[in-house]
Order: C-alpha cells, then sequence, then structure tokens
C-alpha cells in the first residue's frame, strides 16, 4: 500500500507540500465561537484589582458601575489612592477612617446614584470583618447610603 | 429518474477534489483568537446589597419609640448563634477544624424565621476576627432562607463598651 494513499491525507504537488487542516479549521471555529460568546455574554463594569482575592456567593445580581472602595490584605483604596494601611486600621479604636472619609466626601457628587450615595465594597476575602466595618462606618459618615459588596458567583471558577 | 436537482450528473470517478484556500481564514483566526481569549471573561462577578443599622447611616430610620426585635444571626469566632434581642436562640458551635456549620444553620434559620414577627428580615452581626468570607456566607444563607432584607453589622464582644 502505498504511505500516501488513503490514511496519510497530506498531499505533495510539484514538491509543495500540503497539510490537510481541516480539522484545524474546526477547532479554531468552535473556540471561535465559545470565546465570542463568552466575551458579550459579561459585561462587568467592576474590575476587581488582581491582589484581592474575592470572596465566593450564590448572588447572581449583576454588578453595576458604581464608587468603588477596594480592600486588599494591606491596603484601601479608594478613586485609585491609597487612604490607609489594614494593619494600621486593625489596631486603632475609632470606628471612622479619616483619609477615607474625607476622600468620599470629596468624591461623594460622583457616587450619587438615583439621589443617594452608592458604593461597591471591593473586599479580599481573609480581611477581618472589623476593617470592612471601619470602612462602611466612615462611608455611611460620609453620606453613603446604598452599599453592596463585590463577590465571585458560586460554580463559575 | 433525478431524485434531487442539485445532485451532480458526473459519475463518482470523473469528480475532482477541490483545493480551498484557507490560509486568509487561519490567518484571521491566529489574530482573532489571542484577541479573544485576552478579553474573555472566565470569572463571573456579581454583587450582594445590604443596608447598615440606622445609627450607622444617616439617621433616616424612625427613631420614635422602642426599636422592633428582629432576628441577628450572630457570628463569632468560636459559634454561630441566632438571637432576637438579647435572647440566644439557637447556637452552633465552630467545628475542631475550624468550619463553621452553615448547612445546620439553614435548617435552624427556616424554623426561627417562620416564628418571627418579621420573617423577610435579618441582620447579620459579625464580631471583629471573623473572617470576612464567612459573613458573605452567612448572609447567601440567610437570602437562601427567604429573608429578603438583609442587614450587616458589627456585634461586641462587650456590650458595656458598646461597641
Amino acid at each position: 500500500m502505498h504511505p500516501l494513499s488513503s490514511r496519510n491525507k497530506h498531499k505533495v504537488d510539484g514538491g509543495v507540500f500540503r497539510p490537510q487542516i481541516t480539522s484545524l479549521v474546526d477547532v479554531m471555529t468552535i473556540l471561535l465561537f465559545f470565546l465570542i460568546k463568552s466575551f458579550s455574554v459579561d459585561s462587568t463594569v467592576v474590575t476587581p484589582p488582581p491582589n484581592v482575592e474575592l470572596p465566593l456567593s450564590t448572588s447572581e445580581k449583576g454588578a453595576q458601575s458604581r464608587c468603588a472602595v477596594t480592600i486588599t490584605k494591606e491596603e484601601i483604596i479608594a478613586d485609585d489612592r491609597v487612604v490607609a494601611n489594614v494593619a494600621d486600621i486593625e489596631r486603632s479604636d475609632s470606628l471612622i477612617i479619616e483619609p477615607l472619609h474625607a476622600l468620599m466626601k470629596h468624591i461623594l457628587p460622583q457616587c450619587m446614584v438615583e439621589e443617594s450615595g452608592s458604593i461597591v465594597i471591593v473586599c479580599d476575602k481573609d480581611v477581618n470583618f472589623a476593617v470592612v466595618k471601619k470602612v462602611m462606618s466612615t462611608c455611611s459618615r460620609a453620606g453613603i447610603s446604598d452599599f453592596s459588596i463585590l463577590v465571585i458567583r458560586e460554580g463559575e471558577l | 429518474m433525478k431524485l434531487s436537482l442539485f445532485r451532480s450528473s458526473r459519475p463518482p470517478s470523473e469528480m475532482v477534489d477541490a483545493d480551498v484556500d484557507v490560509t486568509p481564514v487561519m490567518n484571521v483566526f491566529v489574530i482573532l483568537i489571542p484577541f479573544l481569549v485576552s478579553m474573555a471573561v472566565f470569572t463571573h462577578v456579581s454583587i450582594i446589597e445590604f443596608s447598615v443599622p440606622p445609627d450607622m447611616g444617616q439617621g433616616t430610620g424612625d427613631t420614635s419609640g422602642k426599636p422592633k426585635l428582629k432576628l441577628t444571626l450572630l457570628l463569632t469566632e468560636s459559634f454561630l448563634g441566632i438571637t432576637e434581642g438579647e435572647n440566644l436562640l439557637d447556637s452552633l458551635p465552630v467545628l475542631d477544624n475550624g468550619i463553621y456549620q452553615f448547612d445546620s444553620l439553614s435548617a435552624r434559620l427556616s424554623v426561627r424565621r417562620s416564628q418571627s414577627e418579621f420573617p423577610d428580615e435579618i441582620i447579620v452581626a459579625s464580631r471583629d476576627g471573623v473572617p470576612f468570607k464567612y459573613a458573605v456566607k452567612a448572609m447567601d444563607v440567610s437570602r437562601e432562607c427567604g429573608f429578603s432584607k438583609i442587614g450587616i453589622s458589627g456585634a461586641t464582644a462587650d456590650p458595656s463598651k458598646g461597641r
């Protein structure tokens, strides 16, 4: 039996090697549809920073564009600025984080959604609740009334 | 007789292989797929909305008279508790390996909800040293039990200190 007869479909025309790429095109097409689907379905507007490991939740409410206060294991970040150190906040007795309070009062007009101050807290899952409590208390004192937490939808990892 | 209008009239021995040039298609794929992979979303994020206690907020709540007692889910480093006012109704200790018994909590919370004056409302109160992920899990369990209005609050270890 000739080596290039039935099983091996590679063709040699006048010395030019022509591989059979139909199966590769099939894979590429399936991959393309999958990627386009995953690209278009989720229109997340709040992007968690890479150093924050979000908690898992069964909540299915979609994320909306809001002011974000990010709590990493080391820092508290608001309006793209580091406003406090988590270790210092844990040691402090005060419920109010002064630099965050000043910043939130300043950016409150940008955080208004339907006439009420609204923020999303992007918090690392292992941060102690004491820090989250102080952030919420501070934001509340600055005029924020609607709070939400950013989480990863369970089963989607 | 012809069965189909589109059937080729040539006998199979005369059919020729048509060589389709897929190089431009492959070029498009090679550019498009890395772009889409870089933009693809593999984890889906969502939000949990909650309220803060009136004394933490703007004071918009009704301050006249005594506050009504609502169910409170208490999270401490050593146990999970269901309280109403100062009465501890149920408690579930944290297991030796540090795991909270959220599965058992769900059943007990459903029972307490059916007996509560406010079956839609619950406050999740967590002690300072509890990791944030357990507060989120407690909110999930509360929502799955049918509570639609979930508040979040700090729980004091020493009530005499006031916070």
